[in-house]
């Protein structure tokens, strides 16, 4: 145990290094920095933007028209001068022009369907570009809206909304059996703005803790410490050990500050929704919060997960001459860490072809992907399968990774990959 | 006189290149034993495999009571290794380098401090040793790893080239503190293709070459028996 100690100490040493702590800040500052500008942005945008009014009919429908649009955006009346409305609304910053044509109130008093002309001056395909027109639109389908229902009136007592909707849709969503009054897009959209970061923590912990036990590994060789450390008294075993375990350690450490870069970044930008209390409550009483339990599970899957990871980088790291060669060997692991996480976010795994699911499920990073929504809908039976079948694959990649580091086999399989003369006598 | 070594007909291959050639010698207690031979030879690949990095194909190897396959955790109490080209980890201090390896050969604090303080007085480092060992030089880099390999006063030191790319200077530090921690009673079994060195340094030495164990002897011995004013021109004669 007090060699243990040692090397996990020295290990953890290795790898809190200054090329690591100042990306870390880095991330976490950027993350921060970037969330808070998407705020500030996405807050502007929401505010009423200005518009240019040009009104060529001067009518009381068209001066109502107007009025209307005071509810969301700022409406500003031209009025002839040297520059033509175009021009003006740049001189002004304003992106959007709305023409009320000549007749515009008589013309809908008439049934006519007049139109109304509106020109968006495009300067960046950026949100604030289109917002000022989105607004606009909202209004003009409002007052549309207004028209048609008066219209309807003139013509019959019946309630305008059921001559539009002859059928009342009422929508539910059928959640662990029970019932609830919400439509299941609604309830998609709660359940992706509260589970968002779950996947987001999977990928950086299994990822992170990869590369940094193929890391301690591959530096080990390359800078000639590992024979030294072979010939101390400590059982080899520990050495692979040891390096998992500090690995494990670092992985959550930098995993956590990432994520609190990360979730004031997708705050940001979600406006607070991510995250947010009330959408959590909505969620956990229709039945679709993790329990303490599923947190459980979901932990007792990660962490196995991390040590399958760790044992199957461990094995890929040992035939790596320095750590450049150990993060190209990675890249395969990395693919097969990014695919449930992708396929996971847009696509239920269990529709796929029975083949790709059962690469899918061959894959032992798919597991903590797949249950984090699993387990939310009451299928526990993925907990069960995920964990033997992450025991079996860790316990064999352990072994198999053990099993290198104790044998010669740690410096000889780099003679087979090269010729005998390289390796030293 | 009590032996440290005793090897019988060892044997190593790496494919189909016999890298040991059925090799056998003794090492006695408390003396310097040399392994001299041109590059190639097979020196490393037998310093290597009495640290217990690389098993051996065929023989028997015996290190104080210890027998090589059955007890290397045991052995790896008792010997110290030294490789060639070793490297020691770049971004702790030496001290805290030092420090770390003595972990793992003591008991209790005392312990501790006193392996740290012969280490501390072998590498003669001085205020340097509270630097990083990345801003080592080869030479400062070279008396860092064998005060870690001695200051734990193993029963067998086994060194590869200890001298290896070396300076005059600081070859000559090193030598003269390997012969002094011999002379406590640590026996120490070297390598180098350096003849010289190994003449100036070992009571005994085996000349060694394409696997095989040419003569054993003392330098003085050697020299005598094929007519050489050095090791190097013993060396050419055992080869002929």
């Amino acid at each position: 145990m007090k060699n243990f100690i040692n090397l996990l100490k020295k290990d953890i040493k290795e790898i809190i290094t200054l090329q690591l702590i100042v990306p870390l800040l880095v991330v976490m500052v950027f993350y921060s920095f970037m969330g808070n500008i998407m705020q500030t942005e996405i807050k502007k945008y929401a505010e009423p933007q200005k518009i240019l009014v040009v009104d060529y009919d001067k009518s009381n429908t068209s001066k109502q028209f107007i009025d209307n649009l005071k509810a969301s955006t700022i409406p500003e009346i031209y009025k002839e001068n040297s520059l033509n409305p175009i021009q003006y609304a740049e001189s002004k910053d304003i992106n959007v022009i709305v023409e009320i044509p000549k007749g515009f109130g008589a013309d809908l008093n008439n049934f006519k369907q007049p139109s109304l002309k509106i020109y968006s001056v495009m300067k960046s395909i950026s949100i604030a570009s289109l917002s000022a027109k989105a607004r606009l639109e909202s209004v003009v389908k409002i007052i549309n809206e207004t028209t048609s229902n008066m219209y309807i009136k003139s013509f019959t007592n019946v309630d305008p909304n059921i001559i539009k909707n002859p059928i009342l849709v009422k929508e539910f969503t059928v959640i662990k059996g029970a019932i609830s009054p919400i439509a299941p897009e609604a309830v998609q959209n709660l359940l992706t703005s509260q589970i968002t970061l779950i996947p987001i923590i999977l990928a950086f912990v299994i990822i992170f803790a990869s590369q940094m036990i193929a890391n301690l590994i591959a530096s080990e060789k390359e800078n000639k410490t590992l024979e030294t450390l072979m010939t101390a008294p400590i059982k080899r075993p520990l050495i692979i050990l040891s390096k998992m375990l500090a690995s494990s350690i670092m992985a959550l450490v930098i995993s956590f500050f990432y994520l609190i870069g990360m979730s004031n970044y997708l705050r940001g930008v979600s406006m607070g929704e991510i995250g947010n209390a009330q959408t959590s409550k909505i969620l956990e009483s229709i039945g679709l919060s993790f329990t303490p339990i599923q947190y459980f599970y979901l932990g007792v899957l990660l962490f196995l997960t991390i040590l399958a990871s760790l044992a199957l980088s461990s094995i890929l790291a040992t035939f790596a001459e320095d750590t450049k060669t150990a993060q190209m060997y990675l890249t395969p692991l990395m693919i097969l860490v990014m695919l449930p996480y992708f396929l996971t976010f847009f696509t239920n795994v269990d529709n796929l072809s029975l083949p790709i699911k059962i690469f899918v499920y061959a894959i032992p990073f798919s597991y903590p992907f797949i249950a984090s929504q699993k387990l939310l809908f009451g299928n526990t039976s993925i907990f069960l399968i995920g964990v033997v079948y992450l025991l079996i694959f860790s316990l064999v990649s352990i072994s198999i990774a053990t099993w290198i580091i104790s044998s010669d086999r740690i410096f000889t399989v780099r003679v087979k990959r090269k010729s005998f003369n390289l390796f030293k006598r | 006189m009590k032996h440290a070594i005793v090897t019988e007909n060892l044997s190593k291959k790496f494919g189909e290149i016999k890298a040991v050639d059925s090799i056998s010698f003794e090492v006695y207690e408390g003396e310097i034993f040399g392994l001299i031979g041109p590059n190639g030879a097979g020196k490393t690949t037998t310093l290597r495999i009495f640290s217990t990095i690389l098993r051996k194909d065929s023989g028997n190897v015996f290190i104080y009571d210890y027998k090589l396959g059955e007890d290397d955790e045991s052995i790896r109490k008792i010997i110290s290794y030294l490789p060639e080209e070793a490297g020691a980890y770049k971004n702790l201090t030496g001290l805290a380098y030092l420090e770390f390896m003595a972990g793992f050969y003591a008991d209790t604090k005392e312990d501790l401090q006193r392996i740290l303080k012969t280490g501390i007085e072998l590498s003669d480092l001085g205020t340097r040793l509270k630097d990083k060992i990345s801003t080592y030089s080869k030479g400062m880099t070279r008396k860092i790893l064998l005060a870690r390999a001695l200051m734990h006063k193993p029963k067998l030191a086994i060194l590869d080239e200890p001298t290896s790319g070396l300076d005059v200077i600081n070859s000559i530090e090193i030598r003269n503190t390997i012969k002094q921690f011999a002379s406590s009673g640590v026996t120490v079994l070297i390598s180098s293709h350096n003849m010289l060195e190994i003449e100036y340094l070992s009571d005994r030495v085996a000349l060694i070459d394409k696997g095989h164990i040419l003569d054993i002897g003392s330098p003085a011995e050697l020299k005598e028996r094929y007519n050489g004013r050095n090791l190097e021109e013993v060396f050419m004669e055992a080869v002929k």
